[in-house]
């Protein structure tokens, strides 16, 4: 499969799992043999490529990967990026003093923003789970997999569309009041997506 | 047209692109003039955005646990876990493997025809003669006095028999002289029965090992190797035959 097929497939909501399951089939043994070879374990590949992968389907959702370098380059790079990082981090809480002034504050800089991003994800996460399932159900299907009202109430339990459409409301305004209720977290969801 | 709907609907529906284009453009100029309202908007819109990403962080996840399952990738964490122990006994053994070779490569390169031929070379005894006569020739005298020039010398103004051959041979050994060595030792195998050939055959040998005549040499000593009856048997080794083989390789 090309890199274009692959994207291609990665655009679409019905077809992500494929492309994503592509890119596991294709790279998952090389970006995490490196992890493992650079004193990460076997369960530490697994989150970084699955952040890896999330972060490269929402860059081409948005139409920011440009591909200039192939697939398999870019995720090499950001897979070795984040798993540097991840290793300063983790250096850095170990070290009892802590010692900012010996870093560049470039590299300061983005560790503190893969930091956040990691940090913004988890929360993210959260916030959706906290929400209840009837909610996260219903707003997956109409803003993650784009079905109509009718295609909706086939799949849940409610009376009819105007039903689903309140609960959706519903829901929506929840979820809108949870994520604006913390300015940090406002703040650290912009930024993870790309606001 | 936006007028009848509360503001929340509004909200929902521009959010949810179902306005016409003269409502939408209506509510765009309502959130331009209202910032509250904007801000209200840019929540909705980073809401809608979070389930975006949760839905494709969702859907990764599932692909993950199928993978894992499919190709028992937890197993193979441990397989790759394991490989680690593993890497690290073969960098021992490479480790060990280098060191040898570097070790051999030492010896190689400092082994020579010269120290073949000191650990091997037997001076030879004239009292452990299997002659009868108790009175030594002027040969053997010079030769027991280390007087191997005059050894030389006497050799080539008289006659000379087996023994002395053997002796001279032996003096021209001391002196370096392997070429001229090689000679008297060759006079003694002309007799194929000749009392002294096992001593000729050893210090021709010896002789041709230190004129880098390694395949002669070889010859000679793979003979006196095999053969447990020899009198130089025990002086010839499987060691020092190889170390000869090592010298014509590196030659």
């Amino acid at each position: 499969m090309s890199d274009g097929e692959v994207l291609e497939l990665l655009r679409s909501q019905r077809t992500a799992g494929e492309g994503i399951r592509f890119l596991y089939q294709q790279h998952f043994e090389s970006l995490s043999s490196f992890i493992i070879h650079n004193n990460g374990a076997s369960e530490d590949a697994q989150d970084v490529f699955q952040e890896v992968i999330v972060s490269f389907i929402q860059l081409v959702k948005q139409e920011k990967f440009r591909g200039e370098a192939s697939i398999k380059t870019f995720l090499f790079s950001m897979n070795r990026n984040v798993w540097f990082n991840e290793l300063k981090r983790r250096k850095r809480a170990n070290d009892r003093e802590k010692k900012y002034d010996k870093m560049q504050p470039a590299e300061e800089e983005e560790i503190n923003r893969v930091i956040e991003n990691r940090e913004a994800s988890g929360k993210l996460i959260q916030v959706l789970d906290n929400l209840g399932e009837a909610c996260k159900k219903i707003l997956l299907l109409y803003y993650y997999e784009n079905l109509s009202m009718t295609e909706i109430l086939s799949q849940t339990d409610y009376e009819n569309e105007q039903t689903v459409r309140n609960k959706k409301y519903k829901c929506m305004k929840k979820l809108e009041e949870m994520v604006s209720a913390d300015k940090n977290l406002y703040l650290q969801l912009k930024n993870l997506l790309h606001e | 047209m936006n007028e009848n709907l509360p503001v929340e609907d509004l909200l929902m529906k521009y959010l949810d692109n179902e306005m016409s284009l003269s409502e939408r453009e209506e509510f765009e100029n309502q959130l331009n003039a209202n910032a509250q309202l904007k801000a209200q908007m840019e929540s909705l819109v980073l809401a809608r955005k979070a389930v975006e990403y949760y839905g494709i962080h969702e859907e990764v996840s599932k692909v993950r646990k199928e993978f894992q399952q499919t190709t028992g990738s937890q197993q193979e964490g441990k397989l790759v876990k394991m490989r680690r122990p593993l890497r690290y006994i073969f960098m021992a053994a490479a480790s060990v493997l280098v060191i040898g070779l570097i070790a051999v490569g030492y010896l190689l390169y400092e082994l020579s025809p010269e120290k073949v031929y000191n650990e091997s070379f037997v001076s030879y005894n004239i009292s452990a003669t299997r002659g009868t006569d108790a009175s030594l020739t002027k040969i053997e005298k010079a030769y027991q006095e280390k007087n191997y020039s005059e050894v030389i010398q006497d050799s080539k103004t008289n006659s000379v028999s087996e023994k002395d051959h053997l002796l001279t041979g032996l003096s021209y050994m001391q002196l370096k002289r392997f070429n001229e060595a090689t000679g008297q030792f060759g006079e003694i195998l002309k007799d194929a029965h000749a009392t002294y050939k096992p001593d000729a055959e050893y210090y021709l040998a010896l002789s041709q090992l230190r004129l880098k005549k390694y395949d002669e040499a070889l010859v000679i000593f793979k003979k006196i190797n095999a053969d447990q009856s020899h009198l130089y048997h025990k002086q010839v080794s499987s060691g020092m035959l190889r170390e000869i083989a090592w010298l014509k390789w590196k030659r």
